[in-house]
């Protein structure tokens, strides 16, 4: 049972979060604040945006500013499964040789898959038991990851070939997808200045403890959610199914597949962490609205010809969200 | 004082479920205060024997329905997640109440909870803003008590101010019932209220008597049918005897089916007079020697036959009148002409068909009279006996002038009318006269001229009509002196006419012989089939 005073320390540690986050950051609000919440929702998320715009930056100031053990894997078309979750090797210790497990990077509290469609499924799917149970399991030896616990990946839309796009089981552990825009003309000279004059980039200090985060989770999780916004966020989901009645007539046209119950999960649960990152103790429409669609533009899976026509999902979403009744 | 949302619950429950009453029940008005009305119009113009309390009940059922429909969507609970949640976007209180809802409903924690009726408290200050009362309510409402109300309305006024806006004819029932009392005499009104409830059960024997319709028209051989008024009565009926003066008059009735008796009887009158004619005719050319006819006869005939409405008569007198030829040997022509009207084959079978036609339109026009064919029959009898009666003036008055008709008879300035000479029979025998209690004017007024007014006596003779009740009978006279008295059965009351008293009268006149065998045969002809009056 949280207390008040567990309540305001988790609030005043994410606020210094995002806070610091955001003095190495310039810009993307948002994306901050969705590896948040994946973080406050014991979730996965997956950053998708070309070269060069933060993305690992990103992750490396959240490890840092958390105090968290960080590890990166670069993701290349031979890298091995091995290479990601560790192997068991031979050592000799005072004259007996034995096998002793070498822990890979997946053993980290915020592990960075970078350019993760560059990697074999094989290799892919070596992430999903971690990303999933927070284990891993090598030979006949399982080993459970340290809370807190996250995967960020990154993924490259623009440089496809030689890529392999993840799988649709692997895409739906990541309860978030955030898409990397852009800066703007003023984000653009803020970043040159904060890279090329001085000391540099420094990545900031550490603001919030594992302590924090597991206790944030824990209030995230009693935040209450009106039956009637439940009922919403189930309505909202069902309507990304073509054969669902709710269902848009462009989802009825280009979608093969909706969301599935992971997708009201993660729904529901980003709204409540969206609502504890703003300040308020319940959900809100606005909550659901500001995690709708990166909960579920990664859930959709296009039909043929929605895959021909260069349908957008977030397109699609947009219109789930204005034709779907709010009671 | 603690912010109690256990209360705000059930006040926001209670608002909700009063405003889905309101909501339905404004519905039902409007649409069942519309169908009341449409059924109340179509039961009144349709249905008008329908009872007006009968017709009172649908504008009761739909308020009966709105009170029925309001009260089921009061006792059916709200669900209240759903109302919440419509609630908070209402107040745009970021779906605290229902969020506070949600979490006292799952007993979570108690912080967030207490911290949620913190703000709840403040947001639910004018949480009745957030449920406003249905824009359709007061509109639906208003319009649908205004139509109930136009539906009761609609039965409560009087059905014929309502055909009369409707432009439909008036029920029979009804308009008897709605006729003026101030058509019967003041002296009778006691004894008429009883009447007149028999009259409006059984309106048919009433209406002859109010429909009887006197013209005169001098320009045409005939007479033509007045339109029926319904303020006609005896007065007004005195009053047009009394403007026709010395000319002619015809007893003619309504051609509608009400006023078949009039008719009938007025054909026999008619009927009468041409037997007459034919009878002297007769005579005369045996007692002359020939057998042709002069002319001035054969239009006597044509006129005489004319007033019959027979057209094999019309046809038989029109060829006697037109062609030269078979006036030269009308003796036989006029023999079987009085043969035909003897058998009165043509006239029995018109007063049959014409009995049956009112028979028919009585059935049609009034529920009423069905099971009192009866009655009619015995009143259109009694009514037959009183035209008799007047025909018999008619032939007393016609009998010692040589003119073959009436029209010829008033056609001469000089001579009394023989009405005129009625009227002056009375007015010289006053104490005689125990029925119509004396005439005014006397015989040297009389035979002035044609200007003389001519006097008549107003008779009432209190009948029966079966075993309905007592009604009173009127009818005019022209000096006859005619004798009421209680009939054998002992169900209604019988008219004498004395022939004693008659010839006496006549005698006194100094009318020729011929004169007097012609109403004393006139007499005997129509006591035949009644066995004597």
């Amino acid at each position: 049972m949280i207390s008040e005073k567990d309540l305001e320390v988790a609030s005043a540690a994410f606020q210094r979060l995002q806070t610091s986050i955001a003095e190495v950051i310039v810009g993307q609000t948002e994306v901050v604040r969705f590896a948040l919440i994946a973080l406050l929702c014991k979730g996965n998320i997956l950053f998708e945006g070309v070269p060069g715009l933060g993305k690992t930056l990103l992750v490396r100031t959240l490890a840092s500013a958390l105090g968290l053990k960080f590890s990166r894997i670069q993701f290349t078309p031979d890298l091995m499964p091995a290479d990601i979750v560790g192997t068991d090797i031979i050592t000799e210790e005072e004259g007996h040789r034995q096998f002793s497990f070498a822990a890979g990077p997946v053993f980290a509290n915020v592990v960075l898959a970078d350019e993760v469609n560059r990697a074999t499924p094989k290799t892919q799917s070596a992430l999903l038991e971690a990303m999933e149970e927070r284990t891993v399991t090598v030979g006949s030896s399982t080993y459970t990851l340290e809370e807190p616990y996250i995967v960020l990946a990154t993924q490259n839309p623009i440089e496809m070939e030689g890529t392999y796009p993840l799988p649709e089981a692997q895409v739906d552990r990541f309860l978030l997808k955030a898409t990397v825009a852009f800066p703007s003309l003023e984000e653009l000279i803020s970043i040159t200045e904060r890279n090329t004059e001085g000391v540099g980039l420094q990545l900031p200090e550490q603001t919030a403890s594992a302590s924090d985060i597991l206790t944030a989770r824990e209030i995230v999780r009693e935040i209450p959610i009106a039956a009637g916004l439940r009922d919403y966020i189930a309505r909202l989901v069902l309507a990304t199914h073509p054969e669902n009645d709710l269902a848009t007539a462009q989802i009825k046209e280009y979608v093969e597949y909706g969301g599935s119950p992971r997708a009201a999960i993660a729904l529901v649960m980003g709204a409540k962490a969206h609502a504890f990152l703003c300040g308020e103790i319940n959900v809100r429409r606005e909550d659901i609205e500001a995690v709708f669609r990166p909960a579920l533009t990664h859930r959709l899976v296009m039909n043929f010809r929605g895959e021909a026509e260069g349908i957008s999902a977030d397109t699609l979403l947009d219109e789930v969200w204005k034709k779907t009744p709010t009671s | 004082m603690r912010f109690d949302f256990s209360r705000l619950l059930n006040d926001i429950a209670s608002r909700h479920r009063h405003l889905r009453g309101a909501g339905l029940a404004s519905s039902v008005l409007l649409y069942g205060g519309g169908c009341a009305l449409l059924l109340g119009i179509g039961a009144r113009l349709f249905f008008p024997d329908l009872s007006s309390w009968a017709v009172l009940v649908l504008p009761a059922l739909v308020l009966l329905g709105a009170l029925a429909a309001y009260l089921v969507q009061w006792s059916r609970r709200p669900y209240l997640p759903s109302l919440l949640i419509r609630l908070d976007d209402q107040l745009d209180s970021k779906a605290r109440i229902s969020s506070l809802y949600e979490i006292r409903q799952r007993s979570g924690n108690p912080l967030i909870r207490d911290r949620l009726e913190a703000l709840v408290e403040h947001a639910a200050q004018n949480w009745e803003r957030g449920m406003p009362r249905p824009r359709r309510v007061v509109p639906y409402s208003s319009i649908g008590a205004t139509l109930i109300v136009l539906a009761a309305a609609f039965v409560i006024i009087p059905l014929p101010a309502l055909r009369t806006q409707a432009g439909l004819p008036e029920d029979s029932g009804l308009t008897a019932a709605s006729r003026p009392i101030t058509d019967i005499p003041s002296a009778r009104q006691p004894e008429l209220e009883t009447a007149e409830e028999t009259e409006t059960h059984n309106p048919a024997p009433v209406l002859p008597s109010d429909e009887l319709t006197i013209v005169d028209d001098p320009g045409s051989e005939g007479a033509h049918v007045s339109p029926p008024e319904d303020n006609l009565n005896l007065d007004s009926v005195l009053k047009d005897l009394e403007e026709m003066g010395g000319s002619s008059s015809s007893l003619m009735r309504n051609p509608d089916a009400e006023g078949l008796p009039e008719l009938t009887e007025a054909q026999q009158q008619a009927m009468q007079t041409l037997t007459e004619m034919l009878s002297e005719m007769l005579e005369q050319m045996q007692a002359e020697g020939r057998s042709s006819l002069t002319n001035d006869e054969a239009q006597a005939l044509q006129s005489a036959a004319a007033q019959t409405g027979n057209p094999d008569l019309q046809d038989l007198t029109d060829e006697l009148a037109n062609d030269a030829e078979a006036r030269e040997d009308a003796e036989d022509a006029l023999q079987d002409l009085l043969d035909e009207i003897e058998e009165g084959e043509s006239t029995s079978d018109g007063i049959d068909e014409t009995m049956e036609g009112q028979t028919d339109s009585q059935q049609q026009d009034s529920t009423a009279v069905e099971g009192d064919q009866e009655a009619a029959q015995r009143f259109l009898e009694r009514a037959s006996e009183e035209l008799e009666q007047q025909g018999a003036e008619d032939v007393q008055a016609e009998s010692p002038q040589d003119s073959s008709t009436p029209q010829s008879a008033s056609s001469d300035p000089n001579e009394p009318s023989d009405q005129d000479s009625t009227l002056a029979e009375v007015g010289e025998n006053p104490e005689e006269d125990t029925m119509s209690g004396g005439a005014e004017g006397t015989p040297g007024e009389d035979s002035e001229g044609p200007e003389q007014e001519p006097e008549f006596v107003r008779e009432e003779a209190p009948s029966t009509l079966g075993s309905e009740g007592e009604f009173v009978n009127e009818f005019v006279t022209k000096g006859v002196p005619i004798e009421t008295g209680r009939s054998t059965t002992g169900i209604g009351v019988t008219h004498r006419v004395d022939y004693t008293r008659i010839d006496s009268i006549l005698r006194q006149r100094g009318l020729p012989d011929e004169a007097l065998d012609a109403v004393k045969r006139y007499f005997e002809a129509i006591s035949q089939p009644e066995g004597g009056s």
